[in-house]
């Protein structure tokens, strides 16, 4: 994040160091339309839109009632989790499922 | 569920309290088309299927069938395996996505490999991953090396079935070494399968008469020339050796035994 406020942070009050850049956070706010968040889906790069969930990215993959299983950083996210489960910039995501094997 | 019949002396196979009528467990992987891994499972009479557990393919058709679909998990106990894993830890990771994969389902194919060659197990590293998946409830079949002293170890570790390979995977060479099997089955209560190794239905006979619980097997299904017929051939196979060694071998002897009587001859 840098020096830059979270995103829950532009939503506060005071906001650190506001004073010296109002203007620009003005400019920022009125600007910003679709912002796009960067995960590791399946050890590729994947944009999503901010504060998804683990039950929106599914559908949106067309794998809603699909059988599989999902790690988010190497712990598990249990199905009934997948609705509040938010995911976050950087996040490591993977999406498995049972294939043919010996 | 199984079209196998017990013979009348035999008593299930039991594996982490649950019976089983097939002896003989199959593999999912190398068939040409889900079609023909379900008709060979079928053939197969097996009850006990493994799976790999792999990414799924993003932006590809999410229509397209899947294994689960042709091998339903209501219809066959699903053994997820670890195959692919170099590390305790990928085989660790792989087995808790299997289990929330399947509902919960515990029942796990250990396997951690040390070698892409021979595909020869990492003995020390799958000691590890046993000891963590124990640790968390996993009911764990291990495979591992035809050697007693590491199958024992196993057994008391907690593992609900030792798997020695035959031969490496894979690579059809039939039971290399009869009398380490033979000293694991007459020293472990668990459950003993050959896991690996078998080309032929004889092959699968052999490890049976040995005293074998059952056998796993991919390859030598799969590879055939007709898998489906070939699946068969190895549930027979299977019945067979088992009956056998239930019925109990003749001594091998250097010379002849007469079947007919020497008494009554008449030149």
């Amino acid at each position: 994040m840098g020096i830059e406020p979270t995103p829950s942070a532009w939503e506060a009050e005071v906001l650190p160091l506001n004073y010296t850049r109002a203007v620009e956070y003005s400019f920022l706010l009125s600007n910003i339309s679709l912002p796009i968040m960067k995960i590791i889906l399946n050890g590729e790069p994947y944009d999503i839109e901010p504060d998804m969930t683990v039950s929106q990215l599914v559908e949106q993959l067309g794998l809603a009632g699909k059988r599989l299983a999902v790690e988010i950083d190497r712990e598990i996210v249990s199905r009934s989790a997948y609705a509040e489960t938010r995911l976050g910039e950087g996040m490591r995501l993977e999406i498995v499922h049972a294939i043919g094997g010996g | 569920m199984s079209n196998t019949q017990l013979a009348p002396e035999d008593k299930p196979l039991i594996i982490a309290g649950v019976e089983y009528q097939s002896r003989l467990l199959v593999g999912t992987g190398k068939y040409k088309d889900l079609d023909e891994t379900r008709r060979a499972t079928e053939a197969s009479g097996a009850e006990i299927v493994t799976v790999a557990i792999r990414r799924s393919n993003i932006g590809q058709n999410p229509d397209e069938p899947s294994l689960l679909e042709a091998i339903p998990p209501d219809r066959y106990t699903i053994l997820p395996n670890t195959a692919g894993c170099y590390t305790a830890e990928d085989a660790v990771r792989t087995c808790r996505l299997a289990r929330e994969l399947l509902d919960g389902h515990d029942l796990v194919k250990l396997e951690v490999l040390g070698d892409e060659k021979t595909l020869f197990p990492d003995v020390l590293q799958t000691l590890e991953a046993a000891e963590t998946l124990i640790k968390e409830d996993f009911k764990v079949m291990v495979y591992t090396n035809d050697d007693l002293i590491i199958a024992k170890r196993f057994e008391q570790m907690g593992c609900v079935a030792v798997m020695p390979l035959a031969a490496p995977i894979g690579s059809g060479l039939g039971i290399r070494n009869p009398y380490n099997i033979l000293s694991i089955v007459e020293e472990l209560k668990v459950p003993v399968l050959v896991d690996a190794g078998v080309g032929t239905a004889s092959d699968a006979a052999v490890a049976m008469e040995l005293g074998c619980d059952g056998v796993l097997m991919n390859t030598a299904i799969a590879g055939a020339k007709q898998p489906v017929l070939m699946a068969s051939a190895m549930k027979k196979a299977i019945e067979a050796g088992r009956e056998a060694w239930l019925a109990g071998r003749i001594p091998r002897k250097r010379f002849a035994s007469a079947s007919s009587p020497l008494g009554g001859t008449f030149f």
